[in-house]
């Protein structure tokens, strides 16, 4: 019986071929674009779910005045959790901070974490080699992944026992971590123990100072009805024992399952870059809408199949089929299809995912576990079903007289769901092409907007204090090298944002500035402009900012701010010359300084957020630890061999650090990383939207112009010229392409509004878009139909009248 | 009016090649109304195709007023055929989503009547043939005789100096014949040109000359009220005799 539904089901497949193909082709371009979305989303939502106690633990994160949550804590924080709080089982710190590593002839720069014995009590990756309770013991141990074993040691056998020099100290492999295949915000690195971070203190009062924020803390809580409690308590302890230290008004924590923190892009200092939670339900709801246009295209096309099919009906409804027996019998052929569509679309994805891994910067495997496979077999089932069951009771419900009659062609309610169905796929279409475009006109904004500094030809290296002075002057003997310059952050670095200034007539007033200590050149070097006054210059003994801790009115140092700060202390930048600013405040005493300088503005992390008020303070001595990047600037089209020349001045200087430079431009790209890729993702898969909504738009056009070769040839004869009948055979669907924008571009209109609302620098809504959303989907539903238009127009009118 | 010499057409299916009109020769002069009898499958139906341009010849000359239609392109051809010829078909193809009005409106539409002028010509069209009471109506409401008069309004419409009709009558019963076989004399005799193609013998009393066809041949040729006169020397050698005498007696009216 099921081998007799599924021949006569493969014969209609083959008697209709052109509706069968397009079906076909619909259905698996919706079911890859499903799963490779589906793929894609559940590795995102898949972060560090790997880890055994992953739904125990959590970060904390400090919430401090105004200021957006953080993932940076004290590093006293984890032992006063430990010992003061019960339902805190554990918790261990985490460090990152960039070595270098000595290894034959070379020095390599690399991201280390530095982390407390525990760190796999928490993080419990596999171990290829070592021992996972002992591995963070002793000082020296190093613990290596996967790759940097095999990057050092060329294999992953019999690595522990073998020695690296890091910042000038020889460690000692004792683990190896295996490469999960779970993704894991934790940085696939090496670890080494977190006492040798601190040595690295010049202060070593740091290591129990609560305003000193220097390491991720992780807290594992079983019990999860504490944490409401946990939160307000462990942030009242914070509270008090940070209260005076710094200018913030509160000092809160949350905490924070582990298992959010990467789709959270709120908390900043995270150890991975974040991905966006409301990006990846996007993507979702976009997966879910292709495969409904596709199913839409099958359900369409069969029902206008079905006119067609209405003598079968007939006819087997008199030779005594039930009514189940037909229902059964089309929702055999619908699941076959789906079922052949599902196995071409596993072959798509497969071909398809290196390109899109290369794409999403990710690794997704499509392995086809168990699990996997019966999900598929559960989609397929259910696109089956989904697509066939109008059609089977559309067509089972017909009664053989009317079919004999020759009624079902008029059927209204057909035609009608046909077209709602068509408004349907071209209002999906239509929001997918205007979102797209103004999210992708927006990126474009953002990454072309004035950042008021010239991110071209600009290299940031890793500190290089001991050395710097001496760098400097032989780097600038450099023909290629304009500039040279050490500060405390760069350009899309974060900025500290704990400083407060009033000014002397209104001392109450605080006012909360970023402020970046730099030495010489900073503003040379970053082509940042000067609007007013002069820049700091060594031909002023006076500039260099020195705070005395036994007398702060004595402090020494001028002052340069950016315009921001200018106007909201209400001074043009020419006012502001001159003019005396109060610094300091909470643990420190208050002390003045004099401006002589006002830049434009110029952004830090990202346009995501708003340029704060800056200060500017002279860090004269390169053993500040508060200068921690250095900065060249080179004349346009250096070589890769200048740089190589700079990097021998650096290595002659200081054989032990790493030089790792980045450039100024591709820090820029990379901090819109995320953004741009997802853009591209929505770019493709509202192209894909698109191809499916226009083949199942060119599905239904053949059918129904089929249906009218009859009235085409009559109305030819009676003397309609070609364009007029294409014009004809065209325009109603433009009906339907126009009612299918009106529905979808408010809808569209609400959604963009909201999501521009959340940038601070953003384009006015793009009316253009919706024009031209409006217009393309018109072009391409004309296109379409344009083309079986005008074969049936130029048709001989005499091969179709004679029939029937 | 028309005039053609030594035309063929002939059709490749998939095994057999059919010759639906084999080397014919004919000339239609203006006015007259001439009818088309003949066996299914003798190429009457290609004939007709043929002079209304809706079809295409592989050799053989074929002029139209003057016009070497064997030498036009097909959209000289349309361009022809829009201006000078009416169709009438036996199943009517009347558009069914249009009502009996809008039919009828359609050509003048394609050929750029002004709205206004539109009306009136389908006003003075729907009175001739009788069916103003309908005019609201779609086509599936009405008789067969009623559709096919309104198909005739339509093929009129334009005053069109050619009128090709195929098996008019063949989907109606006698009464409906009747009225529309009427109608169609009424129209030879406002001066419409008419060639019909017809399998009911008896009609052919309302036309002025039949011409018979076998195998794409014309076997036989004459004037209703006059002698019968052969179409073709060559074929009627042998066709000539008691068996054509017997045909025409059958259908002379009398
Ligand atoms: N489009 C076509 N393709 C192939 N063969 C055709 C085509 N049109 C007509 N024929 C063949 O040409 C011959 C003449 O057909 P035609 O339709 O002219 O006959 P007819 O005299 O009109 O017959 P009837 O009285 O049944 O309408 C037939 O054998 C027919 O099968
Ligand atoms: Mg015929």
């Amino acid at each position: 019986m099921v081998k007799f539904l599924f021949i006569v089901a493969w014969r209609n497949f083959c008697r209709d071929k052109l509706t069968s193909f397009i079906q076909l082709t619909g259905l698996i371009i919706g079911i890859a674009s499903f799963i490779l979305i589906q793929l894609y989303v559940d590795h995102q939502k898949s972060y560090n779910t790997a880890f055994t106690d992953a739904k125990d633990i959590y970060r904390i994160n400090l919430l401090r005045g105004e200021n957006k949550p953080q993932a940076q804590t004290p590093l006293r924080l984890s032992r006063e959790l430990r010992q003061n709080f019960s339902q805190v089982e554990d918790a261990t710190r985490v460090s990152p901070a960039n070595v270098s590593v000595k290894y034959l002839q070379s020095v390599y720069s690399e991201r280390a974490l530095y982390a407390d014995p525990n760190y796999f009590e928490f993080f419990d990756f596999e171990l290829l080699e070592g021992d996972i309770n002992t591995a963070l013991d002793a000082p020296d141990s190093l613990i290596l992944h996967q790759d940097l074993a095999v990057k050092y040691f060329a294999g992953i056998a019999g690595v522990i026992g073998k020695r690296l020099t890091i910042n000038g100290k020889e460690h000692q492999v004792t683990a190896v971590i295996k490469k999960p295949t779970t993704p894991t915000t934790m940085p696939l690195t090496m670890i080494l123990p977190m006492v040798n971070y601190y040595a690295q203190f010049s202060n070593p009062e740091w290591i129990d100072a609560w305003n000193f924020n220097a390491t991720r803390t992780f807290a594992k809580i079983p019990q999860k009805s504490a944490i409401n409690t946990l939160t307000a308590t462990i942030s009242d302890y914070y509270d008090s024992r940070a209260k005076g230290l710094s200018s913030y008004k509160t000092n809160r924590i949350n905490i924070q399952p582990l298992l959010d923190i990467y789709l959270d892009n709120t908390t900043t200092q995270s150890l991975t870059p974040p991905s966006s939670a409301v990006m990846v339900l996007i993507f979702s709801i976009i997966s879910m809408m292709i495969l409904v246009l596709a199913c839409v295209n099958f359900t369409n096309l069969s029902t206008a199949a079905a006119m067609r099919r209405g003598k079968e009906v007939g006819v087997r409804k008199a030779l005594g089929a039930s009514k189940r027996q037909l229902i059964s019998q089309y929702l055999a052929e619908a699941v076959m299809l789906s079922a052949l569509a599902s196995v071409f679309a596993v072959a798509l994805v497969a071909l398809c995912l290196p390109a899109f891994n290369q794409l999403m910067n990710v690794e997704l495997l499509f392995d086809f576990s168990v699990s996997q496979a019966l999900q598929l077999l559960a989609l397929t089932l259910l696109v089956g079903i989904l697509a066939g069951s109008y059609p089977a009771f559309y067509l089972s419900n017909l009664s053989p007289a009317h079919v004999l009659k020759g009624l079902v062609t008029t059927s209204k309610s057909g035609v009608w769901l046909r077209q709602s169905l068509i408004i349907l796929q071209f209002a999906i279409a239509a929001f997918l092409l205007v979102a797209s475009l103004v999210v992708n006109w927006q990126m474009q904004y953002i990454k072309n907007m004035e950042q008021g500094f010239d991110r071209e030809g600009v290299i940031v290296i890793s500190r290089g204090d001991n050395t710097y002075n001496a760098f400097k002057n032989q780097a600038l003997r450099h023909p290629d090298v304009l500039s040279v310059t050490m500060s405390h952050t760069v350009p899309t670095k974060a900025t500290r944002t704990s400083n407060t200034v009033r000014r002397l007539d209104d001392i109450s007033n605080e006012i909360w500035v970023g402020n970046n200590p730099v030495s010489l050149d900073f503003f040379k070097t970053y082509g940042i402009n000067l609007l007013s006054g002069r820049a700091f210059s060594n031909a002023y003994i006076n500039d260099a900012y020195q705070e005395n801790q036994t007398n702060w009115q004595s402090s020494t140092g001028k002052l340069m701010i950016n315009q921001t700060l200018a106007a909201t202390l209400g001074w043009s930048p020419e006012e502001a010359i001159g003019q005396l600013l109060t610094l300091g405040g909470g643990q420190d005493g208050l002390h003045n300084h004099q401006i002589i300088g006002v830049v434009e503005d110029s952004h830090y992390v990202n346009v995501k957020n708003i340029v704060p008020p800056m200060t500017y303070v002279l860090s004269a001595q390169p053993e500040d630890l508060s200068l921690r990047w250095t900065s060249i600037r080179f004349k346009a089209r250096t070589s890769y061999k200048a740089l190589k020349e700079i990097e021998l001045i650096w290595l002659g200087l200081a054989p032990d650090l790493a030089f790792k430079y980045d450039w100024l431009s591709d820090l820029f790209d990379s901090s819109y990383r995320n953004e741009t890729q997802q853009t591209e993702l929505l770019n493709v898969f509202t192209l894909l939207a698109i191809v499916v909504t226009a083949i199942g738009l060119f599905g239904l056009a053949a059918f129904n112009t089929q249906r009218r070769v009859k009235e085409i040839a009559v109305r030819k004869i009676l003397g309609a010229s070609t364009g007029q009948l294409c014009f004809m055979l065209v325009n109603q669907f433009s009906i339907l392409v126009v009612a299918a924008n009106v529905i979808a571009l408010p809808l569209a209109y609400l959604l963009m509004r909201d999501w521009l609302d959340n940038f601070i620098y953003r384009i006015d809504m793009p009316y253009s878009a919706f024009l031209l959303s409006a217009a393309f989907s018109l072009v391409i539903a004309y296109f379409t139909v344009m083309v079986i238009a005008y074969r049936a127009a130029t048709a001989k009118p005499v091969d179709s009248l004679h029939c029937d | 009016m028309i005039k053609i010499n030594n035309i063929s057409r002939s059709f490749i299916g998939d095994e057999v090649e059919t010759v639906a009109i084999d080397e014919m020769n004919l000339t239609i002069n203006k006015g007259e109304f001439l009818s088309i009898l003949g066996p299914s499958g003798c190429g009457k139906s290609t004939l007709l195709n043929v002079l209304g341009m809706l079809d295409s010849i592989d050799s053989g000359k074929f002029s139209f007023l003057d016009n070497p239609v064997d030498k036009f392109s097909e959209q000289q051809r349309a361009k022809l055929r829009k201006q000078h010829i009416g169709f009438i078909f036996q199943n009517f193809n009347l558009i069914d989503e249009l009502t009996v009005e809008q039919n009828i409106e359609l050509p003048l539409y394609y050929h750029n009547v002004a709205k206004a002028e539109r009306k009136k010509l389908v006003d003075a069209v729907l009175k001739r043939v009788d069916i103003s009471h309908r005019r609201k109506h779609l086509p599936a409401k009405l008789s067969g005789g009623q559709q096919q008069r309104v198909a005739i309004a339509r093929a009129i419409v334009t005053e069109p100096d050619l009128i090709l009709a195929d098996e008019p009558t063949g989907n109606l019963d006698s009464k409906s014949s009747t009225q529309v076989m009427t109608l169609l004399q009424q129209l030879n005799q406002d001066g419409a040109t008419i060639v019909m193609v017809t399998h009911a013998a008896e009609h052919v009393c309302y036309s002025s000359r039949v011409i018979e066809l076998l195998d794409g041949k014309i076997i036989n040729d004459h004037q209703v009220d006059g002698e019968v006169q052969s179409g073709n020397d060559e074929i009627n050698g042998m066709a000539k005799g008691e068996k054509n005498q017997q045909t025409f007696a059958e259908v002379s009216c009398g």
